[in-house]
């Protein structure tokens, strides 16, 4: 297998909006950008996103009728510039990975980070992971089949 | 990923975690036949999940590390998606005062 430690993964992006600001939006207003039709466990139902501003608190996806997909839970909450949360949608918490987002002023805005790591815990049981995400989460199975398929 | 449904041909991709097996050896132990472990390992290999090497009169089979270059790919096109996403969000609220989207 490849080097585990290259398996993280960092994305960051630029936003006009101040550091409160952005921290907002990215936690207690998830629902209003979070892309649910291609990522979420049920694509086709889930219509919005729950994550509770707290240590402990749940981070999930809801159906009208009211079902619940868990993602995850919050590892670290401070506000207005980290949070740490479990990522195991539609997959079993021992193969949670953990994403940290952080919140840094840059000018008049703030720059997001997302880090996404703890694949050594899964090693080369990444793919079985993936694999367990099975129903749903189409996007995730369409893009990984396509591409392991080529 | 409808290739690791099944939960014997889980156990085969999970036998082969351990390190390149030949299907004599991932079948044993198992309450399989050989030709039934060749045509899971025939699966996993359609999907990209195993890779298979001769060795002398042998296959071996073990786990494709670029499986993992895929998905690690994946995560990356899915944070990209749901940051530009966060973006168009967070700026939309600021254009009340920040007039220059």
């Amino acid at each position: 297998m490849q080097e585990t430690s290259e398996q993280v993964v960092e994305k960051s992006v630029t936003v006009s909006a101040p550091v409160e600001r952005a921290f907002e939006v990215f936690t207690a207003e998830i629902a209003t950008w979070w892309p649910l039709r291609t990522h979420a466990v049920d694509t086709e139902r889930s219509e919005s996103v729950v994550m509770e501003s707290h240590v402990g608190g749940r981070l999930y996806e809801r159906t009208p009728s009211g079902e619940e997909h868990l993602w995850g839970t919050i590892v670290a909450w401070e506000p207005p510039s980290r949070i740490v949360y479990s990522w195991h949608p539609g997959r079993g918490a021992e193969t949670a990975q953990e994403v940290e987002v952080t919140f840094d002023p840059e000018g008049d805005g703030t720059r997001v980070g997302i880090r996404h790591s703890g694949w050594e815990k899964l090693g080369d049981r990444m793919e079985e992971a993936v694999a367990s995400y099975d129903e749903g989460w189409d996007a995730v199975i369409g893009r990984y089949a396509d591409a392991a398929n080529s | 990923m409808a290739a690791l449904a099944d939960p014997t041909r889980r156990t085969v991709f999970e036998r082969l975690r351990e390190g390149p097996r030949s299907v004599g050896e991932i079948a044993s132990g198992l309450p399989v036949s050989r030709p039934a472990v060749s045509q899971h390992l025939r699966v996993l290999k359609h999907a990209g999940l195993v890779r298979e090497r001769r060795q002398g009169t042998r296959n071996f089979y073990s786990v494709d590390g670029d499986a993992l270059a895929e998905l690690r790919e994946y995560f990356e096109s899915f944070w990209e998606d749901a940051l530009a996403a966060f973006k168009e969000a967070a700026e939309k609220g600021e254009s009340d005062d920040a007039g220059d989207e």
